[in-house]
């Protein structure tokens, strides 16, 4: 199920939330556990059983680790440091173990075709490749449950000794999907205890709904331009479109994202959890180094976290450091998705803040012009990079852009796209923030406006489904 | 109190405006007709082991909430009107152009063109006797000057004129090119504002055309003239699609052309004209009755001079409004409708083995619809 669907508007939440607030607290954790199961199994019931071994085998391996590190701290205040590090050697195979099978699946499930391409392209092997779909979300929920026996293993949080709060953390319907990344220490005390307050419930609303406009009305309708750039052929493109298309797909990928993690964040605030924030403005950035902290500030966040501070990060010399963030753009570009342009895409990236750093960092200070023009330019071509998998294709765009010639179907995408672009670029300037902070007080303003935003997301939504037979079929 | 209700006006209102919804989906259970998108809308499936096990029944519940939300068509119009405060010209692929004339927009022909064209070029090599092939071009191909600017597409000529191209090689092939002769027309009623069909004016010079080709005699304007009606307020499918407003209805005209029999999918009837679709959305379905998979024209004797004894015409919804007019110049017309026809053709075409053979189709249907490999489908195959 997706949150900018009638169906999990009009049907998932009006019975989840009811059930959800009429039950007392302590049952509050197996209603949400089952609703986002519900919420998750909707589209592919099968891949259930991938979330609930994943569960399974992260909890027994905490429970693991925890007598481990029991077991070790008893011995160390009566015995020698030598059988501390055999308490500790239990622990490690364990979160080895359970990392293995977490990365293990991810690879299966989502890479394993990759390498088998790449395998048969290079030797000929002719092996055939595995039928399976790409489980939703499976991207997130490893990197969040990674985050659990991690942090055990390294002390920083307590065992979760119930399967159902660890079931409901890693299920949680909000973030189960596409994020934000929610560690698990994010909420751990949440899972526990946590207060549902009328004003939490309001604001979690004001977000969703902020996030639904994002989606449906900007989102949706740049990336129908795109989709009509795609119809249309790369090679048939004029310059003046090509550069209208970037520009939409720039649009089109920040406000279906950051409209996502407003949803999660929103939603999570109404089942009184809070979630971090995601995005912070990333178009406003005057350098990648910027834009890097603040476009999905819970993947960079973890890894960060989870493997450039475990690789050694700056401690180890500078040669080290460079190698350390190879490897983490690598890894991040990968994790977007199994191709090599994604790949492409995060190298991009790491040779633009190696650049940064060498000095071009320090010139982009001075010259804030130039740094927002630069800035801009590298993230719509790093968008191209990262929409167009065949590297073919990639470069004829790339090319249009420049030698593509001028036409006047320009005139008619303008006019049809020209208002929802620019509103796209003026909310993410940081212009609709202002704004909204300064009438964020005024009800008469507020309300009027997030109640129509929701009931044109329901008119757009219904159209989608609109579908008249435009021959006649009786 | 009221400042709880004050600091939750949001919440208050949202969840009113979706539980009201929600009841309303739950008095919303059967499928109902639409009207303006002429099909059934989702009923609630029901909720079985074996529809859950094949996710069936989450598909079905989809679908169903996507078309029967409740005050749906209110929605839909929502969404074309706020799309006209953006400026747009364009809704669900359907443009305003200049004075009211809606087009429809095709930037690049769909993979079935190629696969069309491979039929059409293997009939005439399989068939062997003499066939006429018309394809129409839509109104964004002829009205230029009405076209909102910049209108993109794929040029429809150029289509046909491939198309046309690799019949050359069959001197069985008589193709016939209409577009000159409806651009010559363009400023007058030819194509609908708000329906993807020509205007039965349209169908006129198409037909006149048309006999030139053949070499028949088409009949004149004054003769028909006395026998014309013309239907107020016919929104069509363009119109359905675009829902916005500065769109005016059009005007549907026919001409009562009696004929001495008449039948339809194994049905019979006095004319070739369902008067009762002229009080519905769907007015352009009164021409023959709809499309059926199979339809004989028997015309009046008395009607029309030097006519041939038999046609058979291989079409889609274009000709409907242009049959008429061949009963002029034809004692009987066998009209095949190979969306809906499905014995083999060479079987038909034996039985008829005088008559002389028109395929006549417009662009979109040539672009889109997969059903001409029909025409090469043998009885043996």
């Amino acid at each position: 199920m997706i949150f900018s669907s009638l169906l999990f508007i009009f049907w998932f939440m009006p019975v989840f939330f009811i059930v959800y607030y009429l039950v007392p607290m302590k049952l509050k954790n197996i209603v949400l556990f089952i609703g986002s199961l519900i919420f998750y199994g909707w589209g592919e019931p099968k891949y259930l059983i991938l979330l609930g071994i994943s569960i399974l085998v992260n909890y027994f391996a905490g429970r693991l680790i925890d007598r481990a590190k029991r077991r070790n701290s008893t011995v160390n205040s009566t015995e020698n440091a030598e059988e501390k590090a055999g308490g500790e050697g239990l622990g490690k195979p364990v979160l080895i173990g359970a990392l293995a099978f977490d990365i293990g699946m991810l690879f299966f499930f989502k890479y394993i075709n990759f390498f088998i391409d790449n395998i048969n392209a290079v030797t000929g092997a002719g092996l055939s490749r595995v039928n399976i779909t790409l489980p939703l979300g499976i991207s997130f929920y490893t990197f969040q449950i990674m985050s659990y026996v991690i942090d055990l293993y390294r002390g920083k949080v307590r065992v979760e000794t119930s399967l159902i709060d660890l079931g409901t953390y890693l299920c949680m319907f909000p973030q189960l999907i596409a994020g934000p990344i929610v560690v698990y220490s994010d909420v751990s005390e949440a899972l526990k205890s946590r207060i549902i307050s009328p004003a939490g419930v309001e604001e979690g609303l004001k977000l969703f709904i902020l996030g639904l406009g994002s989606k449906v009305l900007i989102a949706n309708s740049a990336g129908a331009l795109w989709k009509e750039l795609e119809t249309i052929g790369y090679s048939a493109l004029s310059s003046p479109m090509a550069w209208l298309g970037m520009l939409a797909y720039t649009l089109q990928i920040y406000f279906d994202f950051n409209g996502y993690s407003m949803m999660a964040i929103g939603l999570g605030r109404m089942l009184g959890f809070e979630f971090p924030k995601n995005f912070n403005l990333p178009y406003t950035s005057l350098s990648i180094t910027e834009y890097w902290r603040r476009w999905h500030m819970t993947l960079s966040g973890w890894f960060k976290e989870y493997l450039y501070i475990p690789l050694g990060g700056n401690r180890r010399g500078p040669v080290r450091k460079v190698f350390n963030l190879f490897i983490v753009w690598f890894i991040t570009g990968f994790w977007h998705g199994a191709d090599w342009n994604f790949i492409l895409w995060g190298l991009y990236f790491f040779v633009l803040l190696m650049a940064e750093r060498a000095g071009l960092g320090r010139f982009l200070e001075g010259n804030r012009v130039i740094a927002r023009i630069y800035s801009l330019l590298a993230i719509g071509f790093g968008w191209m990079l990262f929409a167009i998998s065949d590297l073919r294709q990639l470069g004829v765009y790339l090319s249009r852009l420049f030698v593509g010639g001028v036409s006047n179907e320009i005139l008619y995408y303008v006019r049809n796209y020209g208002v929802i672009l620019l509103a796209g670029c003026l909310l993410s300037s940081g212009l609709g923030n202002r704004l909204y902070e300064k009438i964020k007080d005024r009800r008469l303003i507020v309300i009027p406006v997030l109640t129509g935003i929701f009931v044109l997301c329901t008119a757009y939504l219904a159209d989608a489904s609109y579908n008249p037979f435009l021959y006649f079929r009786f | 109190m009221f400042e709880r209700i004050r600091n939750n006006t949001l919440t208050i209102i949202i969840s009113v405006m979706i539980l009201m919804c929600f009841a309303g989906y739950l008095a919303n259970r059967d499928a109902v007709f639409s009207e303006s998108e002429n099909r059934y809308l989702a009923a609630r499936p029901k909720l079985t082991p074996a529809g859950l096990a094949d996710g069936s029944f989450m598909e079905q519940f989809e679908l169903y909430t996507e078309e029967r939300l409740p005050l749906r068509d209110m929605m839909i119009r929502l969404k074309a009107v706020t799309e006209q405060i953006q400026l747009k010209n364009e809704n669900n692929g359907i443009a305003r152009g200049k004075d009211g004339f809606l087009f429809e927009k095709l930037v690049k022909t769909d993979e079935q063109l190629n696969k069309n064209k491979a039929a059409l070029v293997n009939f005439a090599g399989k068939c062997g006797r003499d066939i006429n092939i018309c394809i129409v071009p839509n109104s964004c191909e002829i009205l230029e000057d009405k076209l909102p600017a910049g209108f993109p597409g794929v040029s429809q000529k150029s289509e046909i004129g491939d198309l046309y191209a690799s019949l050359l090689t069959y001197d069985n092939v008589n193709t016939i090119d209409v577009s000159d002769t409806l651009s010559e027309h363009r400023d007058e009623y030819i194509y609908y504002r708000t329906d993807h069909h020509w205007t039965t004016q349209g169908a006129y010079y198409g037909y006149v055309r048309l006999c030139d080709e053949m070499g028949l005699k088409p009949v004149s304007m004054d003769r028909l003239s006395g026998k014309r009606r013309d239907v107020q307020d016919f929104y069509g499918t363009y119109y359905s699609k675009y829902k916005g407003y500065g769109v005016g209805p059009d005007i549907l005209t026919y001409y009562d052309i009696p004929v001495s029999y008449y039948e339809a999918g194994g049905e019979s009837h006095d004319g070739m004209y369902d008067t009762g679709k002229l009080k519905v959305y769907d007015k352009y379905a009164m021409f023959m009755y709809g499309n059926e998979g199979l339809a004989t024209v028997r015309s009046m004797p008395d009607e029309g001079e030097d006519k041939r004894s038999e046609l058979i015409l291989f079409k889609d919804s274009y000709s409907n409004c242009l049959t008429p007019f061949l009963t002029y110049n034809y004692d009987t017309i066998t009209v095949v409708d190979l969306r809906y026809y499905n014995r083999p053709v060479d079987e038909l075409l034996g039985e008829h083995e005088d008559a002389d053979i028109l395929l006549l189709y417009n662009f979109m249907h040539y672009n889109e619809d997969n059903h001409f490999y029909r025409l090469v489908t043998n009885r043996a195959d």
